[in-house]
């Protein structure tokens, strides 16, 4: 091969994209010194909303993480090639958004150098203790499967038993689920409907953000796309951003159908709020934008105005599913103000800290592709 | 020694809003500026120590609102180091400040609004010398504290602070397991009720009605 059209291709991202990716990274380490040393006041939570952005950003992540191993071992399982160029991208995206997702764990913590602590004096019974421990597995888990699919040559069989571990480890994002979802006091989350919801979100997001990557980095001829090579994760992305709106019906209805003070207040909260209407016309936007994108040869326009919306979508629900947490008080009476109820606008050093965790995402990423070749050509 | 359950018991037909208990609570465990471990709540119109209803026909009443010290406590099942816990001797709801790692979970699993908080800065204090307790709580940046039926007055045998301040003697402590406590003969012959008892928690703070 021409060593100049290697080079060409093995440097896709202009380092200007790095380069800001690294400033807003930057940024985002002086904004959580601030926080640190200025105390967490500088951000917008409060005894009534102890968790906010940090929490949804976790949550986030680590769906994006869990769907991208779910992505990306399907190939290499089920004999897919249509899906085999996402193998290697996938597991990538998945260990990037792990290690994105740990981070806004640690941001939120008030004490992080006591976070030892969680290993020496580990309280299994905790939910959060089984989100580390589903933490460290997906660390593991992405890091050995990538590496196989980098050194594998063309045949995938030896891989697939690992596939299989990785498929399962993807599914388990059910878990941290289960830390929202087992809290008896807080009845927006307390529902048997978000292990499921949360692993449709995860593997959305990851539908979404493979059809972006894939898009952006089609022009330096890094990916080899033809027409309709993006359809099925269209298809799948859009399937799974169905079930995720199909399932705000579902809990609106059920909420809705009791009648009771508190189920009527959340969703008078619910639907006061902008932040869940964002949620809801992105969500339904990037369904037919993805839905018709196969009728109408997938433009580069329309995949990333889809994906992009879906992403927001996703964005959105986790902001609205932490805030919706909090927003009705167990006890509301009368009494000396110990803080603010539901959440409130982040503040800059908030805003800082999230966007930071973002850009060293995105320097994750462009890094990888600059350095590997994370796309393979179909098979089949 | 025979396990304890130690309660707390206020009257709502004694209790007069007069918030003496709150701040008995800030003097003896020297709270820091913000932090109220037990808060008294007005059952009344949308302010504090405001009446529902017109003239004349008003209605106001009280409940004081602290760790409920659970027998199933949510806190304890959710702290991921085990920062808070219960106590097998006295059943109370303890919390460790130097273990704890500030995740706020147990803030966000307690199902009794605002009865844990969370030091968002340096703690900052009203008076310029320490006040209460000797062996008061040691309070600290960034993590999560709350009432602790003033577990080291109790080791000494005494009261907690609330309860001994109480102008109206609307608050009674002693041991639920013990049938001749005072607790257990005022829950024997009066009415009472506890604050979200639909959620499990079995929390230790009775209301009598």
């Amino acid at each position: 091969m021409n060593s100049s059209i290697a080079q060409s291709r093995r440097k896709p991202v202009n380092p200007l994209w790095i380069a800001a990716a690294a400033v807003v990274t930057v940024a985002g380490v002086v904004a959580w010194v601030v926080q640190l040393t200025q105390g967490m006041s500088t951000v917008s939570l409060s005894n009534l909303t102890p968790w906010g952005t940090y929490i949804a950003g976790f949550i986030f992540f680590m769906g994006l993480s869990a769907g991208s191993l779910v992505l990306s071992s399907l190939p290499v399982l089920f004999d897919l090639p249509r899906f085999r160029p996402y193998a290697k991208l996938g597991a990538y995206i998945a260990l990037a958004s792990l290690i994105v997702g740990g981070l806004y764990i640690m941001v939120d913590i008030g004490k992080p150098d006591r976070l030892w602590r969680i290993v020496r004096y580990a309280h299994l019974g905790s939910p959060m203790l089984w989100d580390l421990l589903l933490t460290v597995a997906y660390l593991i888990v992405s890091t050995v499967y990538l590496r196989r699919l980098m050194q594998a040559k063309g045949d995938d069989k030896g891989l697939k038993p690992l596939a299989l571990i990785v498929f399962l480890a993807g599914l388990a994002d059910g878990l941290t689920a289960f830390v929202f979802a087992t809290q008896i006091g807080r009845e927006y989350w307390y529902s048997a409907v978000q292990p499921i919801a949360f692993f449709v979100a995860a593997v959305a997001s990851a539908g979404a953000t493979i059809l972006l990557v894939m898009t952006f980095l089609k022009p330096s001829g890094y990916v080899h796309l033809e027409c309709c090579d993006l359809n099925p994760i269209s298809l799948l992305t859009a399937s799974m951003l169905g079930l995720s709106l199909l399932l705000i019906v579902s809990e609106m209805v059920t909420l809705a159908f009791s009648r009771s003070a508190s189920a009527t207040e959340l969703i008078d909260l619910m639907i006061a709020s902008p932040v869940f209407w964002v949620e809801i016309v992105s969500g339904v936007a990037a369904l037919l934008l993805l839905l018709i994108a196969p009728l109408r040869g997938g433009g580069t326009a329309q995949t990333v105005t889809s994906a992009g919306l879906a992403l927001v979508h996703l964005a959105a629900k986790r902001l609205t599913f932490v805030g919706m947490g909090f927003a009705v008080e167990n006890i509301d009476y009368a009494g000396v103000n110990i803080g603010s109820v539901g959440a409130a606008m982040p503040t800059l050093v908030e805003f800082g800290v999230a966007l930071g965790l973002l850009g060293l995402f995105i320097l994750l990423l462009t890094v990888g592709f600059n350095s590997f070749q994370l796309v393979d050509e179909p098979r089949g | 020694m025979a396990k304890k359950h130690y309660v707390m018991v206020v009257d709502t037909k004694r209790c007069i809003g007069c918030h003496t208990c709150a701040l008995a609570c800030k003097v003896e465990n020297n709270l820091p500026d913000g932090v109220w471990w037990n808060r008294t709540l007005t059952v009344g119109g949308d302010e504090m120590d405001t009446p529902e209803g017109e003239y004349p026909n008003l209605q106001i009443g009280f409940i004081t609102l602290a760790c409920q010290h659970c027998e199933n406590p949510a806190c304890v099942k959710v702290c991921p180091v085990g920062a808070t816990w219960k106590d097998e001797e006295t059943g109370l709801v303890m919390q460790d400040p130097d273990k704890c790692i500030g995740c706020r979970y147990c803030m966000v699993a307690c199902p009794y609004t605002g009865v844990r908080q969370f030091n968002f800065e340096e703690p900052q204090f009203a008076a310029a010398v320490e006040v209460g307790s000797v062996d008061a709580f040691n309070h600290q940046k960034h993590t999560v504290e709350k009432c602790t039926f003033c577990a080291t007055r109790v080791a000494k045998g005494q009261e907690p602070a609330c309860i001994e301040v109480c102008p109206a003697r609307a608050r009674t402590f002693g041991d639920l397991n013990d049938p001749n406590s005072d607790v257990s003969l005022l829950l024997s012959k009066r009415p009472y009720f506890q604050l979200l008892d639909e959620k499990g928690t079995e929390p230790s703070v009775y209301f009598l009605t």
